[in-house]
């Protein structure tokens, strides 16, 4: 029995869709006026649009054939488990943005380099007791947080974020 | 040429300059030992802060890492059997095998000769004809130039691997991306979404690819919670393979020839120049028994091809200032965050540029065989580099790069996007390379597209004149033979199929 490629449906969908609106956009911008022989800021839009418009009438009309796994089910590209897993890593990326914007670049550095490794040694020596996998990421986060900051403050003078709540302390 | 060559080494023989070629050749090395990260992500993550280095040094710097990386890949292949950089999928098929075997030296020694011998002529070949074809282009106007762009972005898609369709909607995607922000003739206002004044200054690169690359990777890696792979296996010293590269001395050739024609290609590269390699290879076998259960050939042939195809990407990116691979699109996007653009005027421009990266890559790729034929006993160790570390500090490093990029929150945003991109083209089936060619490359074919129309009405110029015409037609048949190719080979499947239904039946 043929599976229906449910993925490609939904690509094909969204990408009609998302051409559409770039299409009406783009026809929206006026050409420059002083060139009449320049075809205008709205062609290359326009030939994006044209482009994604018909790949996605042609994946709609035929997907590609499902792939499928050793027991003959749909391939996933990720598990239940893994999907969340990697929400709490996209998590930490958010959160070391939130961060950078709050407590600046000088603090946030450590307090994530802590976390990160702390959550990424669980999976790669999960029999490590929680204590000394602590104290490990502590020290790693110290001396690394330490190099980063004399590679980019010191050694780079890098103009990076100093953080709002100091500004608003002061 | 050899004033500037002296001129070049002597740059690279201050303390600067040799820091910058060992330590970039020996972090390429453990970067592409380790499965999963791979030279580009540590050149992604060092982009952001190549504003600050000398444009000749941050050459000389990028071409050692992507030489490095294009080496050490081998290590995780044969020991592992796992492939420690894409290019290296074929000598995990019979390099693994020596290792089960209990014989690692000698898939290794090979494979650290193939990678000296296959990169190191074809660096000096680059270096002649880099000056030839320049001299040539520089003749070339807008029509070529635009012909030039649409025929790179094209065969990158139609010889890029997955679906056509989609890597063509990826191209289209990033055309649509590359046009937010400011018109680059005129400088009205394009796709200022949301009123957000931040998109006037257009997506950033960097951004992207810290997204794209880095993000993805190590979102993906900790997602599927790769762990850590006990390496067990004791290294002896270095054998010289004298033997096994006379023994398959036209083999050697052979490969080093597809390795450089698959690199000058643009977006084709070291993966789909070992693969071709070792087909190839395969195909002219006499006795194919020993091939995937420990040939040497089979080691020797994807070596020596993926990293002839450095010199041959580096062809396109000096001559043409079209990118050969992913590797060459970072080249390119740190020369014009130095405002320096690529193109067949660099040569004559900023030939300490071009020179210093030559020299760096010859340099680069004496520092890693020797350190390989001396240092093999310690590759074990290489792979023992606990993966929790070197995570956190390349994800860190990616979201300071990516706030560098611009000095904005709104750059940090793009790679947080980007990221998510990344991991929809992967659900989607959408190959990411096709999508990063047309970014870069779409801005200059916007740029002479437009100044030809503008200078002759009408794009009938890009016809009548004969190297833009060609360019044209050689894109277009490419992308047409990428949609037809499946199709013949259906057909030839189910002819086989038939006759073999028909042959079956007359037995019966």
């Amino acid at each position: 029995m043929k599976i229906k490629n449910k993925k490609d449906i939904g690509f094909g969908i969204f990408g009609i869709l998302f051409s559409a609106w770039i299409m009406y956009y783009s026809i929206c911008i006026l050409p420059d006026a002083k060139n009449m022989n320049d075809p205008g800021p709205r062609l290359f839009p326009l030939i994006g649009a044209v482009i994604m418009f018909i790949c996605s009438v042609i994946v709609l009309i035929k997907p590609e054939p499902v792939k499928l796994d050793k027991d003959g089910k749909p391939k996933r590209f990720l598990t239940k488990k893994q999907w969340v897993s990697a929400a709490v890593m996209f998590g930490m990326y958010i959160l070391t943005a939130v961060l950078y914007y709050l407590i600046g670049f000088t603090a946030t550095v450590p307090i994530m380099l802590f976390i990160i490794t702390y959550l990424m040694s669980k999976q790669t020596y999960p029999d490590m007791p929680t204590k000394k996998r602590i104290i490990k990421a502590l020290i790693f986060a110290v001396i690394a947080g330490a190099l980063i900051y004399c590679a980019y403050i010191l050694g780079l003078q890098a103009r990076l974020p100093k953080g709002i709540i100091w500004k608003m302390l002061k | 040429m050899l004033q500037y060559f002296a001129e070049a080494f002597k740059s690279l023989l201050t303390v600067q300059g040799i820091i910058f070629v060992v330590a970039g050749s020996l972090a390429g090395v453990i970067l592409g030992a380790i499965p999963g990260l791979g030279s580009s992500t540590l050149i992604v993550v060092l982009l952001p802060i190549a504003y600050k280095m000398e444009p000749a040094m941050c050459m000389a710097l990028f071409i050692s890492i992507v030489i490095g990386g294009m080496s050490g890949g081998c290590i995780g292949s044969i020991l592992l059997g796992i492939p420690g950089t894409s290019s290296s999928l074929t000598t995990v098929w019979d390099g693994y095998e020596f290792t089960k075997q209990g014989d690692p030296v000698r898939p290794l020694s090979v494979a650290v000769m193939a990678s000296f011998l296959g990169t190191l002529p074809s660096v000096i070949l680059a270096v002649f004809t880099c000056k030839a074809i320049a001299a040539w282009a520089v003749n070339l106007y807008f029509w070529e130039y635009a012909a030039l762009c649409y025929c790179a972005i094209l065969m990158v898609v139609g010889l890029s691997k997955g679906n056509l369709a989609k890597g063509l909607f990826g191209a289209g995607l990033a055309i649509f991306i590359a046009s937010i922000g400011s018109d680059p003739l005129d400088a009205s206002g394009r796709f200022i979404l949301f009123n957000i004044i931040d998109f006037r200054n257009g997506i950033n690169l960097i951004s992207l690819m810290l997204g794209l690359f880095a993000g993805k990777i190590i979102m993906l890696e900790y997602a599927r919670g790769e762990k850590a792979k006990k390496v067990d296996v004791k290294v002896g010293r270095f054998k010289w393979p004298g033997k096994d590269l006379k023994e398959n001395f036209a083999g050697f050739i052979r490969s080093w020839i597809i390795g450089l024609v698959i690199g000058f290609m643009p977006g084709l590269g070291g993966p789909v120049a070992s693969i071709m390699a070792y087909s190839t290879e395969n195909m002219l076998a006499k006795d194919k028994s020993k091939w995937g259960k420990g040939e040497i050939m089979g080691v020797l042939s994807g070596e020596t091809a993926k990293n002839s195809a450095i010199g041959g990407a580096l062809i396109p990116l000096i001559a043409l200032g079209i990118p050969g691979d992913a590797s060459c699109v970072q080249f390119i996007q740190a020369l014009q965050q130095k405002n320096i653009q690529p193109s067949p005027l660099l040569i004559q421009t900023n030939p300490e540029i071009v020179y210093t990266l030559f020299t760096a890559a010859l340099l680069s790729a004496i520092i890693i065989v020797l350190y390989e034929t001396i240092g093999m006993p310690t590759f074990p160790a290489l792979l023992k580099i606990p993966y929790h570390y070197l995570y956190s500090i390349v994800i860190m490093l990616a979201l300071t790069g990516a706030y560098m990029a611009q000095r904005n929150f709104f750059s940090l945003i793009v790679m947080l996007v980007s990221c998510c991109l990344a991991i929809l083209f992967d659900i989607f089936g959408v190959s990411s390379l096709p999508f990063l060619m047309a970014f870069i490359l779409s801005p200059m074919l916007e740029n002479n597209v437009r100044k030809a129309v503008a200078t002759s009405p009408g794009f009938k110029g890009f016809f009548t004149r004969p190297i833009s015409c060609v360019f044209i037609v050689v894109g277009t048949l490419v992308l047409l033979y990428g949609f037809i190719a499946p199709a013949i080979k259906k057909g030839r499947k189910s002819k086989n199929d038939a006759a073999r239904e028909q042959a079956a039946e007359i037995n019966d």
